[in-house]
């Protein structure tokens, strides 16, 4: 009598508990968050300029323009290109982009796939406007109505 | 815990008997799950495994997305006054009623930024006026544009973007001159 009493009790018991799925599941949602932002960490590293103010992204779709300075590129072991008279290395998502029409065709070719995309650009703080203007330029030659410019945040 | 422990004298003499032997051993042994039955009380243990593992989920997020941000910033089509004539639909076009932000560096190479009354005045100056703008409707209808020389530092660039945009002023373009043709 008192067992049987135990026993229903212990198998409803565990006839409802989720929790073991609930871990796992979450356990996944964290590996793929991490891997994600290791994934989407395209590009050189660079200093980013530090902003006091600011938005976070919204946008799903991001194209990543790097503007690193041409001395720390070159010696990182990247090819020189046509960007370097300018002080600067242009990649991107990751991908070294030879000159100014190759950044344009890019961003053309990217917004005749998705209009909505949204463009990031990751500039060094050691460079100077001008290194920069170039690139900002071959953006707005391409289509881009809009950059995003990548600061860090003050604390 | 409660459960009195039975003299072993009992299962020695209930052993050579097959069926009910098991039975009666399992009830006085004093496992986990016998423990648990005597338990009262709602069972924390699953409840703390997900809140640690929400709560470390929550931490590395946090790690992850708070370390930049981001300044919007629209690229005019044109440089100078008339902004973009063949977009007019376009919300981030720039309309003929701007303000300029001229910025260059003087001899000594410290930036200068032109803005309103402030003539070649310093970057906080301008940083200082900008704060002190009314947060209204007005300041958010805005359309501010930063003209830096080439040789005005980057970063001085970006700090006068987010002071921008911290005064609540959403339509910032950077000026960008028209390629030499």
């Amino acid at each position: 009598m008192r067992i049987r009493r135990r026993n229903s009790h212990a198998s409803g018991f565990e006839a409802v508990n989720a929790t073991p799925l609930i871990d796992v599941v979450m356990c996944l949602i964290i590996f793929f968050l991490i891997v994600g932002q290791f994934a989407a960490n395209r590009g050189m590293r660079v200093n980013l300029p530090a902003a006091g103010s600011g938005r976070d992204e919204s946008s799903s779709t991001i194209m990543v323009i790097t503007v690193a300075s041409a001395g720390a590129a070159l010696a990182a072991g990247q090819p020189a290109t046509s960007w370097n008279a300018q002080g600067v290395s242009v990649e991107v998502d990751g991908q070294i982009v030879p000159d100014a029409a190759g950044l344009e065709n890019a961003v053309r070719a990217q917004l005749l796939g998705i209009a909505a995309t949204s463009f990031q650009v990751r500039a060094d703080r050691e460079l100077s406007y001008g290194s920069v203007e170039p690139v900002l330029r071959a953006l707005g030659q391409g289509g881009a109505k809009s950059v995003r410019l990548a600061t860090e945040r003050l604390p | 815990m409660s459960q009195a422990p039975t003299p072993p004298a009992a299962t020695v003499s209930s052993s050579p008997r097959e069926t009910p032997a098991p039975r009666r051993r399992r009830r006085q042994r004093h496992s986990a799950l016998d423990q648990y039955s005597m338990h009262f009380g709602p069972n924390m243990t699953p409840m703390v495994d997900v809140v640690m593992v929400i709560l470390i989920f929550f931490m590395a997020s946090a790690a992850f997305l708070g370390s930049e941000w981001f300044l919007r910033a629209a690229i005019p089509a044109e440089q100078g006054r008339g902004g973009s004539p063949t977009r007019p639909a376009d919300p981030l076009a720039l309309s003929p009623q701007k303000l300029d932000i001229i910025m260059d560096v003087d001899a000594s190479g410290a930036t200068v930024v032109s803005f309103l009354q402030i003539n070649r005045g310093s970057l906080e100056q301008v940083i200082d006026r900008l704060a002190g703008f009314p947060k209204d409707e007005n300041t958010r209808q805005l359309e501010i544009i930063i003209k830096p020389t080439p040789a005005v530092p980057y970063r001085d660039v970006v700090l006068v973007h987010a002071a921008l945009d911290a005064a609540g002023i959403d339509k910032v373009g950077i000026g960008v001159t028209r390629p030499a043709k």
